[in-house]
C-alpha cells in the first residue's frame, strides 16, 4: 500500500469515514501520516458518532480540508451544533461544497450561514427544529443570497407554507434539484419554477398546503409550461385528479413522475390518455395510491378496474406493472401501486383480511422483489391475532429481513 | 519476443471485425493482446495512444502494466462494454434527472461481478495495488473505482494496527527514512519513491490515538 502514489491513496481515502482516516489511517506510520495531512476532501458526517470522537474530530480536522459537513441536533445530541460552533472556526471553512443541517434552529442556521464561506457551496440542505420569526428577514436574505449563488446547484428545506411565502426567490436561480420537506403553496411552487430555469428536479414530501392555497387550478395553465422539469416526486398527494392533471400539464418533459397519497379516482384508461397526450417522455412513473371506497364492491369490480391498467401500452408499451390489494375492512380500502414498492414506509394490518392482484400474469404473494425500496415496517394491530394472522406477520417480516429494512414497529 | 494471448480475439491480418475496428496493446514482458473498440472506449489512455498514434497494425506499448495484469484488465473491460457510461457531472442534459450527481459517493455499491473479480488481486501478492495502479495508469474509472472501493471496504473501521498488519506495514518513529513528512509533502502527482526492501524500522509502537 506504501508503494501507491499519494494521489491514488487520497482516492481511496475518498470513499473512507473521516474517523477512520483521522484516528486509525493517521497513526500507521509517518508515511500515512503524511499522506492523511495532504488530503483534503474531507466528508464530516456527525451525525450519531460518539460524543469523544465528536471532540476528537473537531480537534483534528483542518476545517479548510473539509468539503462536506452534516451536523445535527438529535435526541442523543441536542446540543451538538453549539457545541460544534463553540469548538471551531467557522471562517476556516472555505471549501465547502455540500453542507447538510439536522434540526438546526433558525438562530444557528443564521449565524452559521453568515460565517462561513459559501462560496464553494454545491448542495444545502437543512431541517429546522426551532423557529424564530424575529430572524425569519435574515434567514430570507441568506438564503435569497445562496439561490442567486452560481454554484449552488441543490437545495433541500423545510420552511413550513406561511413562512415560505415571505421568502424571496431569485430570478434566473441556478438551482438544479430542490426538495421541500414542508407543505407548500401552489403559488409559491409556481413562483420558484418561473423563475427556476435550470431546475430539474423537484420533490415534494408534504401536503399542498390548503390554507394558504387559494387557487389550486393555476388559471395560467393554458399558456405556461416549465420544459426544465424532468423529474417529480409528491409523496403526500392530496389533489384531486384533476387538480393533478392540471398541475401535471405543466410539465410535459417529465421522464421521471412519482406519486405517492390518497386518490379518488383509480382509471388506468383516464392516466394512459393523460400520459399519451401530455407527458410523452415519461418512461418512469412509480405511484402508490390509496383509496377508500363507502361501500363494498364485489370482486369483479376490482378485477375490472385493473384491466384498465393491463393494456399494451401499461404492460407493453411502458412496461409499468401494478399491484391491486383490496382490504376486507369495515369498508374497502384499496392500495393500487407500481412493482416494486416506491414508498420507503409501509403499514400492515395483520388482523384484515387482503386480496392481492396483479397485472403481472403469474402472481407471487409477498415477492420479495416487490420490497426493494421497503426500510421501514409498520404493523397496526388492535386485538390479539389469530394464528392466521400470526403467520402473515412472520412472512412480511422475513420478507423485509431479506431487504435493506431498517425497523419495524 | 512478443506473444499474442490466447485470451483475446486475436484475427490474422484483419483488423476489422464486427464491434469495429481491432487494437492490439502490448504488455511491458511483450505479450500482445488484441481489444476492439469497446474496450478502447473505456481506458482513456489507450484511446488517446491509439488516435494520436494511428497505430495500423502495430502494437501499442504498455510500459507500466505486466502480461498477468493486463489480461484481467482486458476480461474486465470486456464485461463492461455494453454498460450505460457515467454521466459527465458538469454536463447539464444527463438523460436520468432523477440520479442525484451531488450525493455522496458510496462504497457497498460493488456489483457482484466485480466484487468476484478483484477477488482474484490480494494484498499478500501485491496484485490489488497492481491492479489500481494499472487502471490508474491505463485512465479507466470503473475499474479504478472498484479497487479504490475495496481497499477502502478493507480499511474501514479498522484500528492502525489492523490496518498496519492487513498491509504488512511497519511503524517508523517520526522524522526517519523515507516515512519523512518532507519526503512526501509535495509529492502528490508524482511517481511513489519506491521503498527500500532493506529498510527497516523498530517495532510497532501502541497507536497514539488509543492511549
Amino acid at each position: 500500500m506504501e508503494t501507491l502514489p499519494i494521489e491514488l491513496l487520497h482516492r481511496i481515502f475518498d470513499d473512507v469515514d473521516t474517523e477512520t482516516i483521522l484516528f486509525s489511517v493517521r497513526s500507521v506510520s509517518r508515511l500515512f501520516r503524511a499522506v492523511v495531512n495532504t488530503y483534503n476532501r474531507y466528508c464530516l458526517n456527525m451525525k450519531s458518532i460518539p460524543k469523544s470522537n465528536f471532540y476528537l474530530l473537531c480537534r483534528f480536522i483542518k476545517p479548510c480540508n473539509v468539503i462536506s459537513l452534516t451536523l445535527s441536533n438529535d435526541e442523543k445530541s441536542s446540543d451538538q451544533i453549539d457545541l460544534f460552533v463553540s469548538l471551531v472556526r467557522l471562517r476556516q471553512f472555505t471549501c465547502l461544497r455540500s453542507i447538510t443541517f439536522l434540526n438546526i434552529d433558525q438562530f444557528q442556521l443564521n449565524f452559521i450561514l453568515k460565517r462561513i464561506n459559501l462560496h464553494s457551496l454545491i448542495s444545502l440542505s437543512f431541517t429546522i427544529r426551532k423557529y424564530d420569526d424575529r430572524r425569519m428577514k435574515t434567514t430570507n436574505n441568506l438564503l435569497l443570497s445562496l439561490t442567486s449563488h452560481s454554484k449552488l446547484r441543490k437545495l433541500e428545506y423545510d420552511i413550513t407554507a406561511k413562512r415560505m411565502t415571505k421568502v424571496s426567490w431569485p430570478i434566473n436561480s441556478t438551482i438544479q434539484y430542490l426538495t421541500i420537506n414542508n407543505s407548500i403553496t401552489m403559488d409559491c411552487l409556481l413562483t420558484i419554477l418561473k423563475s427556476s430555469p435550470y431546475l430539474h428536479t423537484i420533490t415534494m414530501k408534504k401536503k399542498f398546503d390548503e390554507l394558504y392555497n387559494h387557487r389550486l387550478i393555476p388559471k395560467c395553465s393554458s399558456s405556461t409550461s416549465f420544459q426544465q422539469i424532468r423529474s417529480l416526486t409528491i409523496e403526500e398527494l392530496n389533489l384531486t385528479i384533476d387538480e393533478l392533471e392540471s398541475y401535471l400539464s405543466l410539465t410535459p418533459s417529465l421522464v421521471y413522475l412519482k406519486l405517492i397519497g390518497e386518490i379518488c379516482t383509480l382509471d388506468g384508461k383516464r392516466w394512459e390518455q393523460f400520459i399519451e397526450l401530455n407527458l410523452p417522455h415519461l418512461n418512469k412513473f412509480e405511484f402508490f395510491f390509496t383509496h377508500w371506497d363507502p361501500v363494498n364492491r364485489p370482486l369483479e369490480d376490482l378485477r375490472l378496474m385493473l384491466a384498465l391498467f393491463q393494456t399494451l401500452f401499461w404492460t407493453e408499451h411502458k412496461k409499468w406493472f401494478v399491484n391491486c390489494e383490496y382490504y376486507f375492512d369495515y369498508s374497502t380500502n384499496i392500495r393500487i401501486y407500481t412493482r416494486p414498492i416506491c414508498k420507503s414506509t409501509l403499514e400492515y394490518k395483520p388482523q384484515f383480511k387482503k386480496l392481492s392482484l396483479s397485472t403481472i400474469d403469474e402472481v407471487i404473494e409477498d415477492d420479495p422483489s416487490k420490497m426493494t425500496n421497503i426500510e421501514s415496517m409498520v404493523f397496526k394491530w388492535v386485538e390479539f391475532l389469530s394464528t392466521d394472522a400470526d403467520e402473515k406477520v412472520c412472512c412480511s417480516i422475513n420478507l423485509l429481513c431479506s431487504n435493506k429494512y431498517r425497523s419495524v414497529e | 519476443m512478443a506473444t499474442t494471448a490466447e485470451a483475446s480475439n486475436t484475427t490474422t491480418g484483419n483488423t476489422e471485425t464486427a464491434t469495429g475496428k481491432m487494437i492490439k496493446i502490448q504488455s511491458n514482458d511483450g505479450q500482445i493482446f488484441e481489444v476492439d473498440q469497446g474496450v478502447v472506449e473505456q481506458s482513456s489512455t489507450i484511446k488517446t495512444l491509439s488516435d494520436l498514434m494511428d497505430v495500423g497494425d502495430v502494437p501499442i506499448p504498455l510500459p507500466n502494466v505486466k502480461a498477468s495484469i493486463l489480461g484481467p484488465i482486458v476480461d474486465f473491460c470486456n464485461h463492461h462494454k455494453n454498460d450505460q457510461k457515467p454521466e459527465p457531472i458538469d454536463e447539464d442534459d444527463d438523460d436520468d434527472p432523477n440520479k442525484d450527481i451531488y450525493e455522496p459517493k458510496r462504497s457497498d455499491d460493488i456489483c457482484e461481478w466485480d466484487l468476484n473479480f478483484i477477488k482474484q488481486f490480494t494484498v499478500p501478492e501485491g496484485t490489488l495495488f497492481d491492479i489500481i495502479m494499472a487502471a490508474n495508469y491505463l485512465g479507466i474509472k470503473t475499474l479504478l473505482a472498484v479497487g479504490c472501493k475495496t481497499i477502502a471496504n478493507m480499511v474501514r473501521g479498522k484500528s492502525s494496527t489492523e490496518v498496519r498488519e492487513m498491509f504488512n506495514i511497519s511503524y517508523d518513529p517520526p522524522g526517519e527514512g523515507i516515512n519523512a513528512p518532507n519526503a512526501i509533502e509535495g509529492q502528490a502527482g508524482t511517481v511513489p519513491t519506491t521503498q527500500d526492501a532493506n529498510a527497516t524500522g523498530p517495532s510497532p509502537q501502541p497507536d497514539p490515538m488509543n492511549q
